[in-house]
Formats: C-alpha cells, sequence, structure tokens
C-alpha cells in the first residue's frame, strides 16, 4: 500500500514538474541570454566593419572629415560599451543600445553623405562594403526581433499561471524589461535593389 | 456587462478579418520551384526543378525559387525572413538552405542564406550575383534566364566544387 502510494507521488511530481515551469522557466531564461548574445555579435560584426568603410570612403571624399570623425567616435563608444547577456542589468542595456543607436545615426549620416560621390558609390570595394553593412543591420533587425519575442515568452512564464506559481516557490525570476527601439535611432530603411 | 461582450466581441472578430490584409506566407511547396507570379515557362520550371532537387539530395543545399507578385508593402526582408522561417529550408543542423525571392511588382528580390551557408555565400557575393548577373537580364525581359543564371552561381558559390 505504501508502495502504492509513493509511486502516485512520485508519477504526480513528473507530471507537475514537466508542466508547470520547472524546466521552461530556466529553459527561457536562457533563451532570452542566447538571443542576447546574438545581438551582440551582431552589432560586434558591424563595428568591425567600419574601419575598412571609413578608410575606403576617405579615398573619395576626404573633405567630409567630420562626418567620418563622427562615425568612428561613435564606434569607438559602441565597443567601449559591452554587456555581459548572463547577467545585465536594464540601466547597462540601455547604455549599450544608446551607444549603438548613435552609431546607427552616425553610420546613417555618412550614407547620406556618401550619395554625393558617384566615384565612390560605384567602386567595386564600397559596393561589397555597402552589401555587408547592409545584411549585418539586416542580421540586428531580426535578432532583435527574436530577442523580443523570447523576452515576451519568459515574461509569460513568470507572470502566468500556473508557471508563475512554480516561479514564486522555485526560482523568483523577475520580469524582463523589454527592449524598446531608441526614439532618435530610425529603423533602418531596408537596401533597395531595384530591376 | 453588456459592453464588455460587445468589445470582446468586436476584438474577437477584428483578428481573424486582420490576417487577411497584408503578406501571407505561402504554405510549403512540393517543388524546388514555386511561381507564383506566373512568369517563369512550364518546361523550364520542370527542368530547374530537377536540378535543384539532384543538388538537394547530392550535396546538402537546398535551394528554393520562389516569385510572388506583391509583398503587399512588406519589406523584402522580412517577408523573406518570414518564410524561411516557415518552410525551414535546409536540414536543422547545417542551416544549409536558400531562398531566391522575385516580387514582380515591388521590382525587388532577395537571396535569403541559411546561417550554414553565410561563410562562403556572403552578402558579398550574393549582392554580386543579384547586382550583375540576374539584374541586367530581368532588366532585358529574360526571366528564366536571370533565375537559371542566378541559381547556377549561387550554388556554385555556396559549393565551389559545384559545375
Amino acid at each position: 500500500m505504501k508502495k502504492i502510494t509513493q509511486i502516485l507521488l512520485l508519477g504526480f511530481f513528473a507530471i507537475y514538474l514537466s508542466g508547470c515551469g520547472v524546466q521552461s522557466l530556466p529553459k527561457a531564461k536562457n533563451d532570452v541570454e542566447a538571443k542576447l548574445a546574438e545581438i551582440t555579435n551582431q552589432y560586434k560584426r558591424r563595428a568591425d566593419l567600419i574601419p575598412n568603410l571609413v578608410n575606403t570612403v576617405k579615398g573619395f571624399a576626404a573633405q567630409e572629415k567630420e562626418t567620418l570623425t563622427a562615425v568612428v567616435e561613435a564606434r569607438a563608444k559602441a565597443t567601449a560599451s559591452t554587456i555581459d547577456p548572463s547577467k545585465v542589468s536594464a540601466e547597462q542595456l540601455q547604455q549599450f543600445q544608446q551607444a549603438q543607436g548613435q552609431l546607427s545615426q552616425a553610420l546613417g549620416r555618412l550614407m547620406v553623405v556618401v550619395e554625393r560621390y558617384p566615384d565612390l558609390k560605384s567602386n567595386q570595394n564600397f559596393l561589397d562594403l555597402q552589401a555587408q553593412l547592409e545584411g549585418t543591420e539586416n542580421r540586428i533587425t531580426i535578432a532583435r526581433q527574436r530577442y523580443i519575442e523570447s523576452i515576451r515568452n519568459f515574461n509569460d512564464l513568470v507572470t502566468v499561471f500556473p508557471t508563475n506559481i512554480t516561479n514564486s516557490l522555485f526560482f523568483n525570476f523577475e520580469k524582463m524589461p523589454q527592449w524598446d527601439v531608441e526614439p532618435g535611432e530610425n529603423v533602418k530603411q531596408a537596401p533597395e535593389v531595384k530591376f | 456587462m453588456k459592453y464588455f461582450f460587445a468589445f470582446y466581441l468586436l476584438v474577437g472578430l477584428s483578428v481573424p478579418l486582420s490576417s487577411f490584409a497584408g503578406f501571407t506566407v505561402p504554405p510549403v511547396p512540393n517543388s524546388h520551384v514555386s511561381d507564383q507570379a506566373r512568369v517563369l515557362s512550364g518546361s523550364f520550371k520542370r527542368s530547374l526543378n530537377g536540378i535543384l532537387s539532384t543538388v538537394k539530395n547530392s550535396r546538402q543545399i537546398e535551394l528554393v525559387i520562389l516569385t510572388v507578385e506583391s509583398l503587399e508593402g512588406l519589406a523584402i526582408e522580412q517577408a523573406s525572413i518570414e518564410i524561411v522561417d516557415k518552410w525551414k529550408l535546409g536540414t536543422a543542423a547545417e542551416d544549409n538552405g536558400i531562398l531566391l525571392l522575385l516580387a514582380m511588382n515591388d521590382r525587388k528580390l532577395r537571396i535569403e542564406v541559411g546561417q550554414g551557408l553565410e561563410g562562403t555565400l556572403t552578402d558579398v557575393y550574393s549582392n554580386r550575383i543579384i547586382q550583375q548577373t540576374i539584374v541586367p537580364l530581368l532588366k532585358s525581359g529574360n526571366i528564366d534566364q536571370a533565375i537559371y543564371l542566378g541559381a547556377y552561381q549561387i550554388l556554385q558559390t555556396a559549393d565551389p566544387t559545384y559545375d
């Protein structure tokens, strides 16, 4: 008799553990961290492209010193602001976001200036860099979308029944602040391919 | 309470309605060439599909062509990622799928590359294939040829041993 109760109890726990967030809560937290790591990875890729871009533009448009310096400075700030995805505070995240947003703006201004130099615009090296930069901006957008989605998923688990009870019993995770796009940083226009 | 119910009904109704507007990802196709815009010739579609299924089996690269009339205002980068997310091209382990998407009325095209192939078929090469091969042929009206040469170069870049 005692054994039967034990087995029943064990079965009950197995069902309880699999359905109530004991696994899915930490998993969701790991997922959020992984998604944030992907964002930082793509931002780093963008920063790595910039010195080459600046040098190429310099060759054709050396007089645009101000715009170029702005990009170099914004890049320096953006690379200085790093975050550790596993233990990031809302403040750090905002700082990181701000630095990256400023770099986006500086890059946007540079791309406007570039329009005035037809030789630069038809330079193969520049075209290649532009393609890489556009691709990276695109990946950043996707990485951000997936990060936002994973935070939403995590916050649902933390706040919605029944997993919220599991959370308050075992983990005490707090709701995560949602990543929001900086007001000054307009979401980058999609690169146009006309045929 | 009555108002609340009315509101609830309104919300409930508006959700399915709103999903009709805008671009919807087509269901997973059973061919490697989906020509929804009807711009490719029938015999070309069949032969290209044959080539692409052989490539999928022998080289573990899954290239799929999709032509649509319009993206209904959606950015092509967004549309292409939604499509590959739903279609799950390539294998999950290798992420070796490629989508060549053409939106005819929008006059836009894009090569969406799975992460497993991003190292070989880079943004730079994709851009060159689009700008130097596909776009000029599309401009001269040779859509079949544009797709054929585009697909050939995509495969050759993704796997240098392909010829």
